[in-house]
């Protein structure tokens, strides 16, 4: 018997593949139920016009009871969006992607979710502390504590192999 | 039918909004699983899927409120089954909870105070910190009469290498609570087998005597070397196999990190029902995301919807203040046995040869030497040889002592069986004192079971809790059931 998040990952990518995705929302791979890639562009007026961006999905078996670890991809010549929630890692700063996440969402309501963020961007910024922020990052964004206040000091990088193993 | 409010099981095709798996009413999975409408809006769930998420999220600091209907935000209610022995269940994990967060608060206090303390008195004061640290845990520890021997309030009088031996004391405690290679008493115990003790002993250096006449109790080399390593390895083996039989096997211990286990249990609840292996390696790194708000709160987080008590595992704070109080500890359960023995009784009697103990200062215990006694215990006191007249060093029993002409004594017509008894029985000096290191060794020992007795009680009391816990359904009262697609009634057809 397939692990519930395998099960769960497999309706939604059936619904996907039935109903579509949202206008400027595309699967791009979805060859495993870890790792799912989509572009993701923003329709209508925005800073954003023309502008495409990918989004990885990395699912755990806990899925949906844990959140997925969503980021933009910045390799292979692509670039997250300047934004002033978007480090330019690619990691994203969003409380649903954090301690928001219920498992109501889904990874189309996630998705959906960020592109509104983008549409409403006014201002084309990194966060206030993107450098800090990218030189200690973490390789997965779960492990990142982000502050999800609306001004982007919002992280606090927690050296989580340091402080556990050793002391805790 | 105006009147007629459904349930949960009026529903004709139910989809649980966390797995999202179908289930129609004329076809119910097999085996049947649980399904309860818990909120005012029309979502639905496996009852064992929202408990494990409730579980999951809980055990995150800052999470959502779990027990809030994402759309409707109603409150969940958690029900208990189990009746009154599951009420004074919860009473006790309660309790016990509270006691946690005392001991959380406390360490967190410690935790503010060390550093500041030791950074206010960096350098020369640290270090005689550590040393007024190492000597105070002798005393606590050894005893009063092995304090004054070896060491006295005077510090002018103090051999040299006890300003080298006593810091270390604190730093080795401290350094046993985190990496558990450091076993604290070995080495607290090997720094304490003085190296001085033959040279400001009063034996005459010609005259190397053996305790090869009291075999108990051991000496603190002994029991520092050999039966505490062995008792460590033996008592946490029977620790896991109890702490498994107890909790069930799908609670991982941490190798040598007893101390997490409340953490462990907090998110390893939210793993599901298949424990893989690849399964426990997300747990894993789950519970380093979690256990990392430990140390900026190390106490707990308290729902109060629900009294859902949340601990994290023993924080930095914690283990420091429980590393520098093991000499205080070991001192007054010490002397709790010690009172115990001193009882009428067949029981404490018992103890007393356990204990090694007799009324004080009186020469008819049982490990004590009457001739001992009468020769050469005053003999040392007087101090009859002129100290200072011989160096000695070595490790433990093992020692070679020079005297001024230089010539090796070891005691080579000693026969191998008397070494071996010496060894275990430690030098005579040792023989010659109270034993308190022995009880407080003891009475520590018995303070570390109680301890994990309690760390127990409260794991498997969390788990009970855990297990007990129903969300309470609730009809369709209230809700727009136009939207719901519901079998259909044959009252409501006629």
């Amino acid at each position: 018997m397939a692990s519930i998040s395998a099960r769960r990952l497999s309706k939604e990518l059936m619904e996907i593949k039935n109903d579509g995705c949202p206008v400027g929302i595309n699967l791009i791979k979805a060859d495993d139920f870890s790792t799912w890639w989509f572009t993701i562009e923003v329709m209508g007026e925005s800073l954003y016009q023309n502008e495409q961006f990918t989004l990885q999905f990395r699912f755990d078996p806990q899925y949906p009871i844990s959140s997925p670890a969503v980021q933009f991809i910045v390799t292979e010549g692509k670039q997250a969006p300047v934004h002033p929630h978007v480090y330019s890692n690619g990691h994203i700063c969003a409380s649903i992607l954090g301690n928001e996440w219920s498992p109501v969402l889904s990874v189309i309501a996630v998705c959906v979710t960020l592109q509104s963020m983008l549409a409403s961007c006014k201002e084309k910024q990194r966060p206030i502390d993107n450098d800090r922020y990218v030189k200690h990052a973490p390789e997965n964004p779960k492990k990142t504590r982000f502050h999800y206040d609306g001004e982007c000091q919002c992280y606090r990088i927690i050296p989580i192999q340091d402080l556990t193993i050793r002391f805790l | 039918m105006s009147d007629y409010i459904p349930t949960i099981d009026d529903i004709r095709l139910k989809m649980c909004y966390i797995c999202r798996e179908e289930e129609t009413f004329d076809e119910p999975s097999d085996p049947p699983r649980a399904w309860t409408h818990p909120c005012k809006c029309t979502l639905i769930a496996h009852e064992s899927c929202l408990l494990s998420w409730i579980e999951t999220a809980q055990a995150k600091p800052s999470g959502r409120d779990a027990l809030k209907c994402p759309q409707c935000a109603t409150q969940y209610e958690i029900v208990h089954s189990g009746g009154t022995w599951g009420y004074l269940q919860r009473g006790v994990w309660r309790m016990l909870t509270d006691v946690n967060i005392f001991a959380g608060y406390m360490g967190k206090l410690v935790l503010i105070m060390v550093p500041s303390t030791v950074l206010s008195v960096v350098g020369a004061g640290t270090y005689w910190m550590l040393t007024k640290y190492g000597a105070y845990a002798v005393r606590e520890f050894f005893g009063k009469q092995v304090y004054d021997a070896f060491l006295t309030s005077d510090m002018s009088k103090w051999p040299w290498n006890a300003y080298i031996n006593l810091p270390l004391i604190p730093i080795f405690l401290i350094a046993s609570r985190f990496e558990s290679s450091f076993g604290f008493l070995p080495i607290v115990s090997a720094l304490l087998e003085w190296p001085n003790l033959y040279s400001r002993g009063p034996q005459s250096p010609a005259v190397f005597e053996w305790n090869t006449k009291n075999l108990y109790p051991p000496s603190p080399y002994t029991v520092g070397f050999i039966l505490l390593p062995l008792a460590r390895i033996l008592y946490n083996r029977a620790l896991k196999k109890v702490t498994r039989w107890l909790l069930g096997p799908r609670i991982p211990t941490v190798d040598g990190q007893d101390d997490n286990a409340l953490m462990i249990v907090r998110v390893r609840g939210g793993a599901g029902d298949n424990g893989n292996e690849g399964q426990r390696n997300v747990n894993a790194q789950q519970e380093q995301v979690d256990a990392v708000p430990a140390l900026d709160d190390p106490v707990a987080e308290r729902n109060p919807a629900d009294q859902t008590i949340t601990i994290y595992a023993s924080p930095l704070g914690r283990k420091l203040a429980g590393a520098l109080l093991v000499p205080l500890i070991a001192r007054q359960m010490g002397n709790f046995i010690l009172r115990l023995a001193r009882r009428e009784g067949v029981l404490a009697s018992y103890l007393r040869q356990i204990l090694a103990v007799g009324p004080r200062s009186v020469p008819n215990r049982s490990w004590w030497d009457a001739n001992s006694l009468s020769s050469s215990y005053p003999r040392w006191k007087a101090g009859t040889s002129p100290p200072g007249s011989s160096v000695s060093f070595g490790i433990g029993s093992y020692r070679w002592s020079f005297d001024k002409t230089g010539s090796t004594i070891l005691g080579s017509d000693v026969p191998w069986k008397d070494v071996l008894r010496a060894l275990w029985g430690g030098s005579r000096a040792w023989a010659e004192f109270d034993p308190v290191w022995w009880r407080n060794t003891l009475g520590f020992g018995l303070f570390v079971v109680g301890k994990d007795a309690l760390n127990l009680l409260h794991l498997w009391l969390i788990k009970r809790e855990r297990e007990t816990r129903r969300i309470k359904n609730r009809d369709f009262a209230g809700v727009d059931i136009t939207g719901l697609d519901l079998i259909d009634k044959p009252n409501d057809q006629a």
